[in-house]
């Protein structure tokens, strides 16, 4: 394939996470010298292969070469003393450690083999950090104290500091921006000229251009395309990281019925601390209001401030037209209110893995099937199981815990808690992350159901293309602020990610309320 | 590059706020101390405040460096008592013997500590439990070595240890503490003294730059046993024999002077000279209220208001929970004013539909087999170990067991006290807590209703209900501690047992007074046909406990909240009057036992809870609980109930000493933790 002999390959890797395949006969090589783009949807399996490739996870079966040797990366150690480097997306650096100690970490210059000479290492900090551009970093500075950009670079300058052969970097550009992706552009090519091989992983085309010379294209754990960087067209790769078209899978949008009824949900202004500051919004009747922006930028903060999990230090919201202060979500699922939420990472936040699916159901709405002060369980089962047949839901999972479920079914009990509750206004932060594609689809349909039936929906989704073609407007945020409104006939993936990297937009779609 | 070049010369105070704390703190006792006494601070007063205060400053140091890796150690204090009863044991007449002496005593902290770490750090186990256990069985062992104080030092190791090292300026007690800060200095400055930094703040991060975290815990809980060791051999050269309970107040005492001296509970950050300044401070603090005549019943009241204070002290700021609490309680307030509450709006929206019995739908039901099965493979190992030991009863007391009801009913009547304490407990535990006030909430509660009664049944009737409630009330400032504070559970509830042992001290005045009624006699030990009265309480008792955790949303909010707060929170649950609930609910029976217990002897004792800490979280795992919470039910709690009851009664036949149950149960917890864990 490539004109150098492969200094990694890897081949026929599979990965099981209990129900859920992460990676399916996947496969990747990657030439000495050679900056070789790993892209891919979320979800697609780059970030297990990264794991693999840092001996932090065991592949159920494939073999990794190095150079050609057969190799067993059973440990960080083990992959390390490969010559394998990671700058991680979830940064390592230990926030209670100082800078010096963290880029030397496991690796410090010692004495007589036991003591750690501190001179020298913040000697061999200083000097490092110098040479990558990165001087003005305190190399006694607590990690804690730095923000996040600055640990990205931290990230990035140990894995270069043990002169690897392999460089891995995860997802670094999610933290980067503007001059910050120039100086990793720099990086990466000092890297590539010392001969080592970087492996990049990213979903943003233009780095991938810029950087790369080689790609390979994830999706649903297997790789299914590899090409000289600019021999495919970008509609060529989007095709392939997709894999079919796209619209196909969703459902048919509704026009709304906008009869002039006060908003099931408004916010007026919201502020909550420093990470949301005064977003408004109108969410009708029927409405499926989508929410854009990259990791950060006050997605979630909106989501709990509306939902009452988070206190709003200024402004407030309407429900039905009403002001209503909201202590916490307990007050959210009250009759009156009528907010559901699905939130971001379902196994810590929407189930309880170890109580079985009436439970995790019936949770919200214990009150109603109270009898003589005591749950009638009968009447609490045959209840959950409506809402079970309404989501689709494994049978079984009425009396099974539900953490012994795939990804699918566990975001299907974990909507399906919300159906039971009626709640008119369903707030699902990311309900795709992490399922199969058959289920996606599957929660597709139930959100346009749900809004068909006279609910209204505020989606926050990390895949634009979902926004793109399910809802009917969608809101772009950035640092903390909504900057962007699109209406349905100008919902273009384009737009979206250009407000959302914060470029000011003065095309079609107008400033939020103009 | 201007705000960078501030930030390098900048003083990182955030870092060292913990210890100049500590240091001020430490100067303001010194200077109270040196106000009360008569005659100002000779070097007599100084030499022996470092002698007493040696061995709490270095168990401070050991469990500063577990803390710091990310555990916790509640072995300490049993460790120390080995230590000490293992030193005034060897025969040391020659030098050799003495230096064999300190080696073993060295090398014993050091293997309470590598068991402890073995079983932390590779059988993943959490460090709270697996210490809990080893304080038993460590206790049993010593208890065996030496069942009553006694023993002998040689005095060239006490001369050596508390004597001076320059005379008149320089006490040896100082150099040894100095010595065990050296040795930690140096371990800081190796590999693996980062590492320990690093596992305890971030073990993913660790382990991802190649670490080995379980090698550096493991070693952590080593080094801190060594430390415990010292401190035990400290003791022995102080008081020239041995006591083995000499390093129960320790525990309490050795938390108290980490957090003091600004180490946070949860790894990652502290140091050791910060527990040292944190030890000493503590001494002095016992030693002004002895100097203030102050009765020294106070000490362990004054130990647990300092712990809470230290930690709510450490854990303020814009982000902690107490000031979130507050800031609430005004949002609710002006809303409330205001008339747009959750509660007052009128949207004219309501989601309630009619409950409907959807027909038929429920012939569907899977049998009850299918629905329960997981849940019987937590329960039934402890109810077939019941069935096993009831036979091996019979077997050792060669009489009619396994069909006597007389066996059954005395055996009823033992284990109501863990029968009921497994509801508190097991309520705490299932919510993701720890209940460690049980012994002196039993001992404080039991001993207030004797006083209280004076033998006399219409004292009885108001005398019961308070002693409960006063049980109630201690499990709301427990609630309350983990709830609105945000405070650790077993930092809560251990400073509240200190605390409750000093008033119960206080409120006897050290020999408790008082004996039950004749009807709190009749219900533990009299007879209603053939059965004796408290076993019809026991059956209401179980049938309560059930529905209490199986049909009631108190019950079901208790298992989300231990599956997950933030799922509970985000689906609407109130987990903070959850948690209060359950902690309430664990004093209540607490206290309940304490009245039962008095009714069975006759009388309160001070510590008559002591036997009930350990057993209290024993029958909750053996019945397949969770010791992390979310899993378990009251069933297979009783099943543990019986099954370590009828193992107290089958080894009450046998010739066995008694501390070999503290062992067994040490061991039983462990061995349950192990088999009946979440794979």
């Amino acid at each position: 394939m490539s004109e150098r002999p492969p200094a990694i390959s890897v081949a026929g890797i599979r990965k099981n996470y209990g129900a859920t395949v992460a990676l399916d006969d996947a496969s990747l090589a990657v030439a000495a010298g050679t900056v070789h783009a790993l892209i891919g949807e979320n979800g697609a399996g780059k970030s297990t292969m990264v794991k693999i490739l840092s001996g932090l996870v065991q592949p159920d079966a494939g073999e990794i070469r190095i150079d050609g040797q057969l190799r067993t990366l059973d440990s960080p150690r083990a992959a390390q003393s490969c010559g394998i480097q990671t700058a991680f997306q979830e940064m390592t650096q230990v926030r209670d450690l100082t800078v010096t100690q963290n880029l030397l970490l496991n690796a410090e210059p010692v004495w007589g083999a036991v003591f750690v000479r501190r001179r020298e290492a913040e000697r061999i900090a200083v000097a490092h950090l110098e040479s990558l551009g990165l001087g003005f970093i305190d190399p006694r500075a607590e990690v804690r104290d730095l923000d996040l950009p600055v640990r990205q670079k931290l990230e990035i300058a140990r894995a270069i500091l043990k002169k690897p052969k392999l460089l891995l970097l995860d997802e670094p550009t999610s933290t980067l921006s503007g001059r910050d992706i120039d100086w990793l552009g720099r990086i990466i090519a000092q890297t590539q000229a010392s001969g080592a091989a970087v492996i990049f992983i990213s979903h943003r085309m233009p780095e991938v251009n810029a950087f790369c010379e080689y790609l390979t294209v994830f999706r649903n754990g297997r790789d299914v395309g590899f090409a000289r960087v600019g021999d495919l067209s970008e509609n060529e790769i989007v095709r392939m990281i997709i894999g079919r078209s796209l619209s196909a899978t969703f459902p048919k949008r509704e026009p709304t019925a906008r009869n002039g009824d006060a908003p099931a949900l408004s916010a007026k202004g919201i502020s909550t601390g420093s990470r949301l500051h005064k977003a408004s919004f109108n969410l009708a009747t029927g409405e499926i209001l989508g929410v854009s922006g990259l990791q950060g930028m006050g997605m979630q903060e909106l989501f709990l401030g509306c939902f009452g999990a988070t206190p709003l230090t200024a402004g407030h919201i309407e429900v039905n037209g009403k002001k209503v202060v909201l202590m916490s979500p307990r007050d959210a699922v009250r009759a009156n209110i009528g907010l559901s939420l699905v939130p971001e990472d379902r196994k810590t936040e929407g189930l309880f893995l170890k109580l079985d699916g009436l439970k995790n159901i019936s949770l919200p709405v214990l009150g109603r099937f109270i009898r003589f002060g005591l749950i009638d369980e009968k009447a609490e089962a045959a209840s959950v199981r409506e809402a079970m047949q309404t989501v689709q839901v494994d049978k079984r999972a009425l009396f099974t815990r539900a953490g012994a479920f795939s990804g699918g079914n566990q975001q299907k009990l974990a909507i399906g808690k919300w159906i039971l509750t009626g709640g008119r206004v369903m707030l699902m932060y990311d309900p795709t992350r992490g399922v199969d594609v058959g289920t996606k689809h599957e929660i597709y349909v139930l959100i346009h159901e749900f809004a068909k039936s006279g609910g209204s929906v505020l989606l926050f989704s990390s895949e634009i293309p979902e926004l793109v073609n399910l809802c009917h407007r969608v809101l772009v945020m950035y640092k903390g602020a909504i900057v962007l409104e699109l209406p349905a006939e100008a919902l273009e993936e384009e737009t979206i990610i250009r407000a959302a990297l914060g470029e000011s937009v003065n095309s079609a779609g107008a400033m939020a309320d103009a | 590059m201007d705000a960078a070049a501030g930030q390098r010369i900048r003083f990182n105070f955030g870092k060292h706020r913990g210890l100049i704390a500590a240091a001020l703190v430490f100067a303001a006792m010194l200077a109270v101390l040196v106000v009360i006494s008569p005659k100002g601070l000779g070097y007599y007063d100084l030499a022996s405040l470092a002698t007493n205060g040696a061995p709490l400053a270095l168990a401070a140091i050991g469990q500063t460096i577990i803390i710091i890796a990310g555990g916790f150690d509640l072995s300490a204090g049993a460790a120390i008592s080995l230590v000490n009863a293992l030193v005034a044991t060897t025969p040391q007449e020659t030098a050799t013997g003495q230096i064999g002496a300190v080696a073993l005593g060295l090398a014993a902290g050091a293997a309470v500590g590598a068991l402890n770490g073995f079983f932390v750090a590779f059988m993943r186990l959490q460090s709270i439990v697996v210490t809990l256990s080893t304080m038993f069985v460590v206790r049993g062992v010593t208890l065996i070595v030496l069942p009553d104080p006694g023993g002998s030092v040689a005095e060239t190791l006490t001369r050596l240890l508390t004597g001076a090292a320059i005379p008149g300026i320089l006490p040896a007690a100082a150099i040894v503490v100095a010595g065990g800060l050296l040795l930690w200095a140096l371990v800081k400055r190796t590999r693996f003294g980062t590492a320990v930094y690093a596992v305890g703040s971030d073990p993913e991060a660790a382990h991802a730059v190649g670490i080995s975290t379980q090698w550096t815990r493991f070693f952590a809980f080593v080094l801190g046993g060594l430390f415990y060791g010292a401190a035990g051999v400290f003791i022995g050269a102080q008081t020239g024999s041995a006591d083995p309970l000499v390093g129960d107040p320790l525990l309490l005492e050795t938390f108290t002077a980490v957090v003091l001296g600004g180490t946070l509970l949860g790894g990652g950050r502290g140091g050791a000279l910060g527990s040292v300044i944190g030890a000493y401070t503590l001494t002095m603090m016992i030693n002004i209220l002895l100097a203030l005549d102050v009765s020294a019943y106070y000490s362990t009241i004054a130990e647990g208001v300092v712990l809470i204070l230290a930690v709510v002290g450490a854990s303020l700021g814009r982000e902690s929970v107490i000031v979130e609490s507050v800031r609430r309680a005004g949002l609710w307030m002006r809303a409330r004013a205001e008339g747009v509450a959750a509660s007052q709006v009128k949207t004219g929206l309501s989601s309630e539909r009619s409950a409907s019995r959807s027909n038929g739908a429920a012939a569907s039901r899977p049998p009850w087999l299918d629905r329960n099965r997981e849940q019987l493979s937590h329960i039934l190992p402890a109810y077939i170990a019941f069935v096993l030991v009831v036979i091996a009863t019979q077997f050792v007391y060669s009489e009619n067991i396994v069909f006597s009801l007389k066996y059954y009913n005395s055996l009823i009547v033992l284990s109501a006290f863990l029968g009921i304490l497994a509801l508190g407990q097991g309520s705490v535990i299932l919510a993701g807590g720890l209940d460690l006030s049980v012994p002196w909430t039993i001992g404080f509660c039991g001993i207030l209703a004797a006083g209280l009664i004076q033998g006399s049944n219409a004292a009885t009737i108001w005398a019961v209900p308070l002693a409960l409630g006063v049980g109630a009330l201690i499990g709301f400032a427990n609630g309350f501690g983990v709830a609105m504070l945000g405070l650790p559970p077993i930092v809560v509830t251990l400073a509240t047992n200190g605390m409750l042992q000093g008033a119960a001290l206080l409120y006897s005045n050290g020999t408790p007074s008082g004996f039950a009624s004749p009807a709190l006699k009749w219900l533990m030990t009299g007879a209603l046909g053939r059965l004796t009265p408290v076993v019809v309480l026991m059956a209401v008792f179980v049938v309560f406990a059930v529905t209490l955790l199986g049909r009631t949303v108190f019950g079901r909010w208790i298992y989300a909240v231990g599956n997950s707060p933030r799922a509970s929170y985000l689906s609407g649950v109130d987990v903070k009057s959850t948690t209060i609930g359950v902690y309430v609910l664990s004093g209540f029976c607490a206290g309940l036992v304490g009245v039962l217990l008095t009714g069975f002897s006759g009388q309160a004792s001070l510590g008559m809870g002591d036997d009930f800490l350990l057993p209290s979280i024993a029958v909750v795992i053996v019945g397949g609980t969770l010791i992390t919470g979310g899993r378990g039910n009251y069933i297979g709690m009783l099943g543990g109930v019986l099954l370590l009851t009828a193992l107290q009664t089958l080894l009450a036949g046998t010739t066995l000493p008694h501390s070999v149950r503290d062992i067994i149960y040490g061991i039983v917890v462990l061995v349950s933790v192990l088999a009946l864990r979440d794979r």
